[in-house]
């Protein structure tokens, strides 16, 4: 028993533990740490925090953010934004029966070229005709490629994160039917401006400035 | 908070064993790990509660011992087209992680809920026994 501890703990020593560091815009904060062999191993990992624990706001802890590992300098593993999501079991305390829930997807390019899926979600007060619904479901829709086209990916995740863009939304549907809330869901980023390269190489230097 | 160390506790249980797993925070790292069998003889007892007290004592040790100071759990249960509440074993191993001494962050049920999967086993009529 003793003998196999005594392995363990030097197998451990060749491990380097690295800091993860949340991307630029959320405020290149300490998010955790990670184990690994070498710094390449780190690369493509995903951390995922909530938005109470980077911005010290208990009302935000619903939303997940997820960061991926994308550069590792000394013991600092740097990285970018992956996309967003609300806890399931927060979007489950919304769903009530006689509601309707509209979901909707929109597929988004950023004025920087990012691709981003942006999934909202609209909860009525009562359950509205499959019309109200289908009207519902377009307006969310226009109105997140239209804002979402005219911003870069920092606007966006900034508006999505904050509730501006469910704001949006929610004055202009409630026209067709009362809303008791609207939620961004989910975000997603499906593609990047030419493949990685180009963001990730300035990213470095800003990061040193800083 | 930079020299404190968290992790993931993965507990994954089932009605016939629960396994506890302490991740790093990418959850690609395995810092300890532990099942039902680790713990006692019989395999009736893998999933009961005790045993998952016991196990959340060993791997939390074993977690104190790599620097973890406190963890984020995901509670998670077969899902899919079987059941979809966590085994006897989740409250306790939680609970008796706290009580070990580690920190508990976030508590989050990580289930699979298909959006519409395959058909569940029993066929039409349902389990007759």
């Amino acid at each position: 028993m003793a003998r196999r501890s005594q392995r363990k703990a030097e197998s451990r020593k060749t491990k380097q533990w690295f800091k993860v560091i949340s991307p630029e815009m959320f405020g290149l904060a300490h998010v955790g740490e990670t184990v690994a062999y070498d710094p390449e191993r780190v690369v493509g990992r995903v951390v995922e925090t909530t938005l109470g624990d980077l911005t010290k706001n208990f009302s935000k802890q619903n939303t997940k953010l997820k960061f991926k590992i994308d550069k590792v300098a000394g013991d600092s593993a740097y990285t970018k934004f992956m996309g967003h999501e609300m806890t399931s079991d927060y979007v489950r305390s919304l769903v009530k029966r006689r509601t309707s829930r509209i979901d909707a997807i929109a597929d988004v390019i950023t004025t920087d070229g990012f691709q981003v899926r942006v999934k909202p979600s609209c909860f009525t007060v009562k359950r509205a005709r499959a019309n109200q619904v289908k009207s519902i479901r377009e307006i969310s829709k226009r109105i997140v490629i239209e804002k979402g086209n005219g911003l870069d990916l920092n606007h966006l995740i900034q508006d999505v994160v904050l509730g501006k863009l469910s704001m949006d939304i929610y004055k202009e549907s409630k026209m067709v039917y009362p809303l008791r809330r609207v939620e961004v869901r989910k975000t997603e980023i499906m593609g990047e401006p030419g493949i990685i390269s180009p963001p990730s190489v300035p990213a470095p230097e800003t990061i040193d400035t800083s | 908070m930079t020299e404190e160390k968290w992790g993931i506790a993965h507990i994954f249980a089932s009605f016939n064993n629960t396994i506890i797993t302490i991740t790093d925070l990418t959850g690609a790292e395995t810092l300890a790990k532990i099942s039902g069998g680790m713990v006692v003889k019989a395999a009736r007892d893998e999933s009961s509660p005790y045993t998952a007290m016991q196990m959340a004592m060993k791997v939390a040790d074993a977690a104190k011992d790599k620097g973890i100071v406190g963890v984020h759990v995901r509670v998670r249960a077969p899902g899919g087209n079987k059941q979809r509440s966590p085994g006897p074993g989740a409250q306790a191993a939680i609970r008796a992680l706290a009580r070990a001494g580690l920190r508990i962050g976030r508590i989050e049920d990580v289930t699979p809920i298909p959006h519409d999967g395959t058909k569940p086993k029993g066929g039409k009529r349902g389990r007759r026994v």
